[in-house]
């Protein structure tokens, strides 16, 4: 379901991508819920798609940081039960599947910094361009932070998958 | 789960070529190298089942309950470009009253001294002229505006 409006066709992944800073889903919707008010009401949104996803991601960055400035949790640690919890699985998936929780778990204990590149990448498949641009950071930069990223979950997988799914350890 | 290490001078690489972000030269180089590198091939297909276990892990169903009301508030958005169109015409029309009506006061007032009275209709007319002077200048940058088509 994606609605009329043209930026509804990004809200899953807004809302993954704000989860992922937040670690909280009610204010990861509330976001991504002011980023789509902000795309109806701004007076200069940019006319093509590929440009308006950009954006739009960036303002839903910018507003997950303006919560977190407010909450005054500027270190964007999250917890890790709240985060795991935050995804709500559709019937068709195994509920509760156990490497499912496991990758959860294990995005949950990368930190921010790593989380945002690789929910953005993976789940809402930006490319690099499009990162550098919603991350501010140089494009050259973006594959090695998100090799990292990808060497950091595949590291903590491996660390809860040995201990059973019981690592907590924080990152 | 099984890990692969690998301390290979492409290993960074292997991220771009899984996301097909290298070179037509740089792809080939990763290419070649993972037909000999069994770590490194190893290694790109664990980062490729990483990459669909993160997809469904991460994956969050647009569910009817969670998508914005606002959205879908047709009443709201009419109600707020109704209220904005009456307040700005109001406006308007309110202080164009009070001009009017008291350029016209001033200016019919025979107590008024003449040189008062011409000084008003100077501060009009001046008002007036900026106000044209503003607008056409407007009108001519908008219409040869060459970065018009600029899109941000």
């Amino acid at each position: 379901m994606t609605g009329s409006h043209p930026f509804m066709q990004w809200y899953g992944g807004a809302l993954a991508f704000a989860v992922s800073l937040l670690g909280c889903r009610e204010a990861a919707q509330d976001m991504v819920q002011h980023a789509l008010y902000k795309s109806m009401s701004a007076r200069r949104v940019p006319s093509d798609t590929a440009a308006q996803k950009v954006w739009f991601y960036k303002v839903v960055r910018h507003a997950c940081f303006d919560w977190l400035q407010q909450e005054k949790r500027m270190d964007r640690s999250i917890v890790v039960e709240e985060f795991t919890e935050a995804f709500v699985d559709d019937e068709t998936l195994g509920e509760r599947e156990e490497k499912v929780v496991w990758v959860r778990r294990a995005l949950a204990l990368l930190s921010s910094e790593q989380r945002e590149i690789l929910v953005l990448r993976e789940v809402n498949d930006l490319s690099y361009d499009d990162l550098a641009a919603v991350l501010q950071i140089e494009r050259g930069t973006v594959m090695s932070r998100l090799h990292r990223a990808r060497m950091a979950l595949r590291t903590k997988l491996s660390e809860i998958t040995e201990d059973g799914g019981l690592s907590n350890a924080n990152p | 789960m099984q890990t692969h290490e690998t301390n290979c001078a492409v290993a960074e690489q292997l991220s771009g070529y899984l996301d097909d972000e290298l070179t037509q030269q740089e792809q080939q180089r990763v290419m070649v190298h993972i037909r000999t590198c069994h770590s490194c091939k190893a290694l790109l297909e664990e980062m490729t089942t990483l990459r669909g276990d993160m997809k469904r892990a991460v994956h969050v169903s647009a569910d009817a309950r969670d998508l914005p009301k606002v959205m879908n508030d047709r009443s709201a958005r009419f109600l707020g470009w109704f209220g904005w169109i009456a307040l700005v015409l109001g406006a308007l029309l309110l202080t164009t009253f009070f001009f009017w009506d008291l350029a016209v006061e001033l200016l019919t007032d025979r107590n008024v001294p003449w040189w008062v009275r011409l000084g008003i209709a100077g501060v009009y007319l001046g008002f007036i002229g900026l106000f044209l002077m503003v607008l056409r200048q407007r009108l001519i940058a908008s219409k040869t505006d060459k970065y018009k088509k600029v899109k941000l």
